[in-house]
């Protein structure tokens, strides 16, 4: 899986997650401050993330990765197909 | 009665979403021509079970009303809080903002909160483990979420919480609102009911309990109150708001229109049996009774009685025997009307809607009738309107509303004079 088809399926993920336009999900987009999510929010999104890539991202991880493209590293680094 | 200078206690504006419309110019209109409401349930797939039939909200779009990240996380019982009371709100051309914030409170009563968001999420945690279930699980259903929720989208800051009573729900708020104004606690309050229990595991439930009617191949004819073939109710779902308003508040600020006072609220419980009401009727008769002593009304003074009216064997009888211990000779002239023969019956949300159709019959002097009373049960003989609305002034008018557990609540409305 390359990076850029990583980036589609997270761009889908948080877009549904958060109810935000798909062109909003950028990879500087920082989840808290550009795309308003919440504490609550940030758990449903790495759920989801979870399930979508079907690996698990523990929750002191998960709170470093601020912006789209860090998660779209660091799930790189985890998913190898 | 609590204190001697009591305020007076008027409705300004009014939001509904209901089965037989989503405005409260629909519901009314719905009302007065007879029209049902109730048809087979679109919701989830019914087939299996033994009732078939609900009054659904139809053509509801929260994103009317919010943005849909907000609206993505609210159950679908608050999003019809939250849209009924910004209609109120806007019906009142009332501005809720830092000068009066803390003035406007708001109690939304419901019966069974979000039970549809507990449904989805047991499945998760069943087939997929504890882990996956949704941190908005519980915001999502918790019984006052949907008076907190409304308070984050209209701003108020006032008094707030949640009465949950089953099907006097709606109308404790509405009770329990007008003495906080009443008494100068505050100068307005959004009160009122919601619900949306329509999920396979509630209907299965309440026929469990051999509640609801089974007239799957009539729909529209299935909720018959105070008909001698009634066999159930059936579910209704939506919410029904009021804006009150202390009266000076009310005319100081220019409001643009009073619908009518509220001008007594009694409460009781029947201490009796889980669902089915005590059989001499004690209960509802003392709430009757209570409300009309609370706005220093006789009973010779009221001209119309929104009836509980549930379509089950037990209430309608009961309430008939209710009515005529409360109201004595009087009982026998006074117009009454089941509105749930239309909408189904609404549980938590129910006396807010009904509140909705007593006040417009006290402000418009139209009663709106109980349809599918064909043959009426010779336990129930008072004057229900049966089948079409009537014309007829209305001064002083009722809403009965009584809920598993025993709860009794009943309101009184006066039509508004200077």
């Amino acid at each position: 899986m390359t990076r850029q088809e990583i980036f589609n399926k997270v761009q889908i993920v948080v877009s549904e997650e958060l109810a935000n336009e798909q062109q909003k999900i950028t990879p500087e987009a920082n989840l808290t401050l550009d795309l308003g999510a919440d504490y609550l929010d940030l758990i449903a999104v790495f759920q989801a993330l979870e399930d979508a890539f079907n690996t698990r991202i523990p929750a002191q991880e998960a709170k470093q990765l601020l912006t789209v493209q860090q998660v779209v590293n660091y799930i790189g680094q985890k998913v190898i197909f | 009665m609590i204190s001697k200078n009591l305020r007076r206690v008027v409705v300004t504006g009014m939001g509904a979403i209901t089965p037989l419309g989503n405005t409260v110019k629909e519901y009314w209109d719905g009302l007065i021509a007879g029209r049902s409401g109730i048809d087979a349930i679109t919701h989830f797939d019914a087939s299996l079970h033994n009732c078939k039939i609900a009054g659904e909200v139809r053509d509801f779009d929260p994103h009317d009303y919010l943005e849909r990240k907000d609206a993505k996380h609210i159950s679908r019982f608050a999003q019809f809080a939250v849209c009924a009371s910004m209609q109120a709100i806007a019906n009142a051309e009332f501005k809720i903002n830092d000068s009066n914030a803390t003035q406007v409170g708001i109690i939304i009563g419901n019966g069974i909160g979000g039970l549809q968001v507990i449904e989805e999420q047991q499945k998760i945690f069943l087939t997929q483990g504890p882990k996956r279930c949704s941190p908005f699980t519980i915001p999502m259903t918790i019984s006052n979420i949907a008076a907190g929720l409304t308070a984050i989208h209209t701003g108020a800051k006032g008094p707030n919480y949640c009465t949950v009573t089953a099907c006097a729900a709606g109308s404790n708020a509405i009770g329990e609102a007008f003495r906080l104004i009443q008494t100068g606690q505050v100068q307005a309050m959004i009160c009122g009911g919601t619900e949306a229990a329509i999920t396979p595991l509630c209907i299965a439930a309440f026929s469990s309990a051999k509640t609801l009617s089974n007239r799957n191949e009539e729909p529209t004819r299935a909720s018959r109150p105070f008909d001698k073939e009634r066999n159930g109710f059936v579910m209704g779902e939506g919410a029904g708001i009021l804006l009150i308003e202390d009266l000076e508040h009310a005319i100081r600020r220019g409001a643009t229109h009073i619908y009518a006072e509220i001008v007594g609220y009694g409460l009781t419980c029947d201490a009796y049996h889980i669902t089915t009401p005590t059989p001499s009727g004690e209960g509802a008769t003392r709430a009757m009774e209570l409300a009309l002593k609370d706005a220093r009304l006789f009973p010779n003074e009221v001209s119309y009685i929104n009836a509980h009216g549930t379509s089950t064997i037990a209430n309608d009888a009961t309430e008939t025997l209710a009515i005529k211990q409360a109201l004595g000779n009087r009982a026998l002239e006074i117009p009454i009307s089941s509105t749930k023969s239309m909408t189904g019956h609404l549980l938590g949300a129910s006396g807010g809607i009904e509140a909705i159709a007593t006040v417009l019959t006290v402000g418009l002097d139209v009663i709106p009738p109980t349809i599918n009373l064909d043959q009426p049960d010779p336990k129930c003989d008072l004057d229900y309107v049966p089948h079409t609305s009537r014309n007829q002034r209305v001064d002083i008018a009722l809403s009965n509303s009584f809920g598993f557990g025993g709860h009794n609540v009943s309101l009184a409305f006066k039509k508004f004079e200077d």
